[in-house]
């Protein structure tokens, strides 16, 4: 069985990919057979901050449907407009009208039509890459601009990663989900073995940080957090370290703003290897050290092979 | 002046800026504007209420359906199990169908191809809808329910009950989660105007192209905000070069600002006083109405 380990924010911009970049190329460095997941598939970026990398193969995803109307026999009577629960059909000039961004392809308005003129159509969910890099294998979703069923390009994305290496029993893969709490995120949790959360010191970040963690623990995953940013706002370090404690979640440490962070990336340098020593680098590896020491105390890492 | 002209706000990337620029634009338009609205629709991270430092008031559910199966009744034919495209409905022919409920989105094929009319219809909470007052200004926010995987539903509901109001207002400005999937669309779908906020990173604009991508596809005005303008490490001409891949520009600057940044942890900007920070967001407003 492969380590898995998801990495959350619930709200964007919090250091998700900063971090998950990091555990890649720390996991890998330590010869594990890892892979880095983008489950952010709306706008995935794991591999701009990984340097960028050799694209080795694009899969197109072709598992999402969407009802067509045949309006030569439509005879307006609406009923499908009705019975979609998702207001995908619209009341356009007198015709049932598919807005295809919110149409799930469910079948429940073909089931519905008393003229029997509601078909679907396959239409393409969106993009697998895989990406060569010098720390190991990316893999990547890319939904189609507008599409619906992020869930179910990050299941795939998921299942396509553990084969990229044959799924030795050693390897790593580190997920980084998109930020928030909906079905994109849940598919990116199910079934992994630990979850980072990372906050800013901010309300909001830890409100949003709540929410994911209300998540985490329906799926009763091992949860630890990342204080990103910590030093920004040092007040609310503490609140966010009394829920933390209060919750039984491993903080596993506080990272500096540091402005080595986004030159790396200005750089398309990973953070370790364009400011190793610098003060959010070195945070970043005391992290790792924390995190394979909870990762051992959990009996996990043995799944790692270590 | 044209009535309820509606402004989007989004920008691809998470934390690039898109909530605090979507508040206080609300704040600054409501000294051009009577009435303002602004619609919270990042159902998964709702935080305005916080930027705002605003006490929110639960203005209803937001449901989606559920089966409930009367047991007794059911023949135990498994067509349910069959056409259920979220495989939340299982069991074989001549079991009781189980429904694994975190799977079911609710679509209803269940309810509409039981044989026996034995599946009835139950209503599951998946979010809850908030409204805050603040003189002229008034604020609609939505939030999905932790466990729940329907946030373009939740999405949907929030812009369709905000919309309802339109005629009240003058402005709406509408604040989007991050991202470039069907949850934007919806929410940005009655924008008149999108303002694309993002920040001087290679991150922000590969993010940033994926929006215009989608706004093209929309057809939808879209001006760029960079916020951050002159952050340490940042690099602006990745930016001013995706503003003009996509036939666009950047019409407004924000600078790197601790003061901003001060604003943002203390969270309660409709109280802010600090003349510098609201100077920056009157100015961005007055831009934005030039641009309408």
């Amino acid at each position: 069985m492969p380590l898995q380990i998801v990495v959350v924010s619930g709200k964007g911009g919090t250091g998700k990919t900063t971090l998950s970049s990091s555990l890649v190329y720390l996991f890998g460095a330590q010869k594990f057979p890892t892979v880095g997941i983008d489950a952010d598939v709306e706008a995935p970026d794991l591999i701009l901050a990984l340097g960028g990398g050799k694209l080795i193969n694009v899969e197109e995803i072709y598992e999402s449907s969407i009802a067509t109307i045949d309006y030569m026999r439509c005879t307006k009577c609406m009923e499908c407009i009705n019975a979609c629960q998702f207001r995908a059909i619209r009341n356009l000039k007198g015709y049932p009208d598919i807005i295809y961004e919110l149409c799930e392809g469910c079948g429940t308005c073909a089931i519905v039509c008393p003229e029997k003129v509601i078909s679907f159509k396959r239409i393409m969910t969106g993009r697998i890459e895989v990406y060569q890099t010098r720390y190991g294998y990316i893999v990547t979703g890319r939904l189609e601009l507008g599409r619906r069923n992020s869930g179910l390009l990050v299941d795939i994305v998921r299942n396509k990663a553990r084969t990229i290496l044959g799924n030795p029993d050693n390897q790593v893969l580190i997920i980084d989900a998109a930020p928030g709490i909906g079905c994109p995120v849940i598919s990116s949790i199910v079934g992994t073995d630990y979850a980072i959360i990372v906050s800013e010191p901010t309300e909001s970040s830890l409100n949003s940080a709540r929410r994911v963690f209300e998540l985490i623990k329906h799926f009763n995953i091992p949860t630890g957090l990342v204080i990103n940013k910590y030093d920004i706002n040092e007040s609310f370090v503490k609140i966010i370290e009394n829920w933390v404690g209060n919750n039984g979640i491993d903080l596993l440490g506080k990272i500096p703003f540091d402005r080595a962070v986004p030159e790396s990336y200005a750089s398309m340098i990973p953070l370790l290897e364009f400011a190793r020593n610098s003060s959010a680098g070195q945070a970043v590896l005391r992290i790792y050290e924390v995190l394979l020491e909870k990762l051992k105390a959990l009996g996990k890492l043995s799944k790692g092979g270590m | 002046m044209r009535r309820h002209v509606v402004i989007g706000v989004s920008g691809g990337k998470g934390g690039s800026g898109k909530s605090t620029v979507a508040v206080n634009l609300a704040i600054s338009l409501t000294r051009y504007a009577n009435r303002v609205l602004l619609v919270d629709s990042d159902v998964e991270s709702p935080v305005d209420h916080i930027l705002l430092g605003l006490e929110r008031m639960k203005i209803g559910d937001i449901e989606a359906f559920r089966p409930r199966i009367i047991e007794e009744k059911c023949i135990k034919c498994s067509r349910c199990v069959d056409n259920c495209p979220e495989h939340a409905l299982v069991g074989l022919p001549g079991q009781l169908p189980v429904l694994m409920g975190e799977l079911c989105s609710g679509c209803k094929v269940c309810f509409y191809v039981c044989p026996m009319k034995v599946i009835i219809e139950d209503r599951v909470s998946i979010g809850s809808l908030y409204e805050m007052v603040h003189e002229n200004l008034k604020v609609i926010q939505g939030e999905l329910n932790p466990g729940f995987r329907q946030y373009v539903n939740v999405t949907v509901d929030t812009i369709d009950v905000a919309m309802k109001l339109r005629d009240e207002f003058d402005y709406i400005v509408i604040d989007t989660a991050p991202g470039t999937g069907a949850s934007i669309y919806a929410a940005l779908s009655p924008a008149d105007l999108v303002l694309a906020v993002t920040e001087p990173t290679p991150l922000g604009a590969n993010d940033l192209s994926m929006l215009l991508g989608l706004m093209r596809k929309m057809e939808k005005k879209t001006y760029i905000v960079l916020n951050k303008a002159d952050m340490p490490g940042g690099k602006k001409d990745l930016i001013y070069d995706v503003a003009e891949r996509y036939n666009t520009s950047v019409i407004f600057e924000i600078p790197y600002s601790e003061q901003i940044m001060q604003v943002y942890f203390r969270g309660h900007m409709v109280k802010t006083g600090d003349d510098g920070v609201r100077k920056i967001f009157d100015d961005l407003a007055r831009k934005v109405l030039d641009f309408l």
